[in-house]
């Protein structure tokens, strides 16, 4: 909100990344304990960007697909499977509701639906 | 920051509990990791196992890139055995064939996979307090001519089932099993999947799986097992 309030303009996918690593990389002693991933389009290419970090900011941006949580390894099964370059929104919510129940039935800590949003 | 070190079995949770570490010192782990990833599935006529042959060593290295962790015993019935310390795996194997052919001699016929799949048991069991780190999965034709499948934990416990992955990329490869095999989270009704479909998935699950984890790749080997004999399948995966 301060940056669109400087910059009179949305934020990008990528300068949040960039905003969000170095925020939680000054807590690098005593970080925030999440594993964020960032879903958008680029407003300038109209091209979508996927990116996750680590605890203490460590960005990782990919062309095909990111995962976090503790069904993790289950998802990394289940992406690498069912995903495929230039997917319309409707095949890439099928695959994302797939990838994502069959994963988290498979932990115990993880489960009980989920929430797809297509950007 | 602890230096980098090749990872141990002693690292596991299973061995920190029990024992206080340096209370003795730097003491001789028995066991090595040689990473193996197996799965079967099993269908009306066929029960299909397959496995990869990559063996592992401490530290990121590769000991082997044709190295077969599937051992046949029978024209019905095939074990693959894997996914813990390969030395164990061969004495198994060892040991089973031998018991084999002594039943072979004692009850003028082949064993059978149920009768196989507890004989298995009980040898793990007889080793509870020294394992063998060795996952295992039985996969045979029962006396019906259905496909049989039985999976393992390292001290014996088994349960029969439609499909079943053990191994190093286990977590990775099991919900694809659920939603390609077991139709989960489908709102269609399932498709039966026949022997050569399986053998085509087993490639494709097995291809996914080399991607993404480290001690998955070199080939897969996969064998069909059908009330004619057992048939051979071979595929190269990533070599990185």
């Amino acid at each position: 909100n301060l940056y669109e309030l400087r910059e009179e303009r949305k934020i990008e996918p990528a300068t949040f990344l960039s905003l969000l690593d170095n925020l939680l990389y000054e807590r690098r002693f005593g970080p925030f304990f999440i594993e964020p991933i960032i879903a958008g389009i680029d407003s300038k290419t109209s091209k979508p960007f996927v990116a996750s970090s680590d605890l203490i900011g460590c960005p990782m941006i990919t062309d095909d697909f990111v995962v976090v949580g503790t069904a993790g390894e289950q998802l990394y099964g289940m992406c690498e499977t069912v995903w495929v370059p230039d997917m319309s929104p409707d095949q890439l919510f099928e695959a994302a509701a797939q990838a994502l129940m069959n994963a988290v039935d498979r932990d115990c800590m993880a489960g009980w639906g989920g929430v797809v949003h297509i950007v | 920051m602890a230096p980098m070190r090749a990872f141990q079995c002693s690292d596991l949770p299973m061995n920190t509990t029990t024992f206080t570490p340096d209370l003795h010192g730097p003491r001789f782990d028995p066991y090595s990791l040689n990473g193996g990833t197996m799965l079967g599935i099993t269908g009306a006529d066929y029960c299909l196992l397959a496995a990869d042959t990559r063996l592992c060593g401490p530290g990121y290295m590769i000991l082997s890139r044709d190295e077969s962790r599937l051992f046949e015993f029978t024209p019905q019935l095939a074990l693959a055995a894997g996914g813990g310390f390969h030395g164990d795996t061969l004495t198994l194997t060892k040991l089973l064939s031998a018991r084999v052919k002594s039943y072979k001699y004692d009850h003028r016929k082949e064993i059978t996979a149920a009768s196989f799949a507890a004989l298995l048991s009980n040898m793990l069991y007889q080793r509870r307090l020294f394992p063998f780190y060795v996952y295992n999965l039985v996969g045979g034709l029962d006396e019906e001519g259905r496909g049989a499948l039985y999976g393992y934990d390292p001290v014996g416990s088994y349960q029969r089932g439609r499909f079943e992955c053990l191994g190093v990329a286990q977590s990775l490869i099991d919900p694809l099993l659920d939603c390609k095999v077991g139709n989960m989270n489908s709102q269609h009704a399932a498709i039966p999947l026949s022997g050569q479909d399986a053998v085509q998935l087993a490639r494709d699950v097995f291809t996914a799986a080399a991607e993404r984890e480290i001690n998955v790749g070199d080939s897969v080997e996969i064998k069909l097992i059908t009330a004619t004999g057992v048939e051979n399948f071979r595929y190269n995966l990533r070599n990185d």
